[in-house]
């Protein structure tokens, strides 16, 4: 198969140079290497709170030895790519569809407004993430990279990587998941402002993990996690005015993007969570009410909020990542939330409500 | 006249939720809640039964008019037509795997929500899958 060769190809490239990073997603563990040192500086910082020692014992306890599988993060300069680019473009025509290639543990998704190239071969345990032009990544590539070969690991690896929000207090978890607009971003965002542990504002992993503890005889009983691979925040530049305090703290301008980000990792004050039990789901809505109200909802009305934005947003993800949100979903109260206006009063809600949470 | 239909795969995924079902159009970016009778006609689709079989079912199961469950039944599943979710199906094969009353107390008028607020998302971001043919793939010509 060409994309195993594509594949191969990547990984002689490299043969012992490149930067090497290793992160800690769950339970698992994945190696990234980068072809210079440019490509390092732009896509590393969004996983530095994950980044490992490889060579240190793991803090986690029932952690993998090594990482498997390999992601090759490649440019012009560091990979002669025109050939398989002027395939792809050739694939995506004049009218710039997204093309995208899935058989069997092969998968490819080229984006022709971003140029990125994301393959991977499950099996082989490799991954290439193309960047086809260094002085024109969009701003969402540098917070969130890597996403659809992240989506492929996580399938392969028993995990789903979701389009939600996610926030902790008193180390339990709740998911904000909704279409753009619906304030789980700047929910998120005001709640790791608050004090309250911050696990990603767009995408994040849940990972089922057994409990031991709980399980009775013959019965395997499992615990969702919510597992952070991002530790970047995106923000519209009008909520500059309702959060003064991330003034000149962003990491873009904005005339550079649509919107603002900052790695919130380096933020003093703000604690950027690895993993934490998820106890509920929470689907916000932008009220302007002067206190936050929260309110049972059906699961459907939540299933609808959380696989939607992330099946559209994910091509190719489809089904599966559908039964695993209903599965998720099965196992956890949904509840929606009316926001206040004031910043405050919204942390201070949240902090209440997943206080009283089992 | 008895027709029968199938799901709109794999254009169209589905999922049930306690006793609902959400529906996605991958295809057009609309995605739906159908509420619990229209769920199980749904499911009667799923599992291969034509629409004389789920109009007996269903008067079977709950009683009732079967003239008036037999007009809301034709009614829901030319909306389902219209919004793509079924087509016409000619198989045979009847699934017997499936839960008949789906725990439903009573049957109502089946009906759908319907949200387009992804619509946006897939225009912008039409989704070309490669055919067969593999890839990498040069067009002939």
């Amino acid at each position: 198969m060409e994309i195993l060769k594509v594949l191969e190809a990547a990984k002689r490239n490299r043969m012992g140079s490149g930067i090497k990073t290793d992160l800690q997603i769950g339970m698992d563990k994945l190696q990234i290497i980068y072809g210079d040192e440019a490509l390092y500086n732009k896509f590393s910082p969004a996983f530095r709170h994950i980044e490992i020692d490889c060579c240190a014992p793991s803090s986690m306890e029932l952690s993998s030895a090594v990482s498997a599988f390999s992601v090759y993060v490649e440019s012009q300069a560091t990979f002669d790519t025109s050939s398989l680019m002027k395939e792809v473009k050739n694939q995506s025509g004049l009218d710039n569809k997204i093309v995208t290639y899935n058989q069997g543990e092969s998968h490819l998704l080229y984006n022709p407004v971003s140029g990125f190239l994301s393959i991977v071969d499950m099996d082989a345990g490799i991954g290439l993430y193309i960047v086809a032009d260094m002085a024109a990544i969009p701003y969402f590539e540098l917070a969130a990279p890597m996403r659809m070969i992240l989506h492929w690991w996580c399938e392969s690896h028993g995990k789903v990587l979701i389009h939600a929000a996610a926030v902790g207090w008193d180390n339990k978890a709740v998911l904000l998941c909704g279409p753009g607009g619906s304030g789980k971003s700047t929910t998120a965002l005001l709640c790791a402002l608050g004090g309250m542990a911050y696990l990603g504002d767009d995408y994040v992993v849940i990972e089922n993990r057994s409990v031991d503890g709980l399980a009775k005889a013959g019965q395997k009983l499992e615990e969702p996690f919510i597992i952070s691979i991002y530790n970047s925040a995106k923000f519209r530049w009008d909520m500059l005015a309702r959060i003064p305090e991330m003034k000149d703290r962003h990491d873009n301008e904005p005339e550079e993007d649509d919107k603002g980000f900052l790695f919130l990792d380096r933020y003093e004050g703000v604690e950027v969570a690895r993993a934490m039990p998820l106890k509920a789901i929470l689907v916000p809505k932008v009220a302007l009410l002067q206190k936050t109200v929260f309110s049972d909802i059906l699961p459907s009305r939540a299933l609808l909020s959380l696989a939607s934005s992330t099946v559209f947003q994910m091509p190719g993800s489809g089904q599966a990542t559908l039964r695993r949100s209903a599965e998720i979903l099965r196992q956890l109260p949904a509840y929606g939330m009316a926001l206040s206006s004031h910043n405050e009063e919204i942390t201070h809600a949240m902090k209440d409500f997943i206080l009283q949470l089992d | 006249m008895n027709e029968k239909f199938k799901i709109n795969a794999p254009k169209v995924i589905s999922e049930p939720m306690d006793h609902e079902q959400v529906v996605i159009n991958l295809e057009n970016g609309c995605y739906y809640n159908l509420n619990e009778s229209g769920a199980l006609i749904f499911r009667f689709i799923e599992a291969g039964y034509d629409t004389e079989e789920i109009i007996s079912l269903l008067a079977k199961t709950f009683g009732g008019d079967r003239e008036k469950i037999a007009g809301e039944v034709s009614g829901f599943l030319t909306a389902l037509l219209s919004e793509q979710l079924i087509i016409g199906s000619e198989s045979t094969q009847v699934s017997t795997d499936i839960a008949m009353a789906n725990g439903l107390a009573a049957f109502t008028t089946p009906s759908f929500e319907k949200y387009a607020d992804m619509q946006d998302m897939l225009l912008l971001d039409p989704i070309h899958e490669v055919t067969e043919a593999g890839w990498p793939h040069t067009p002939e010509g």
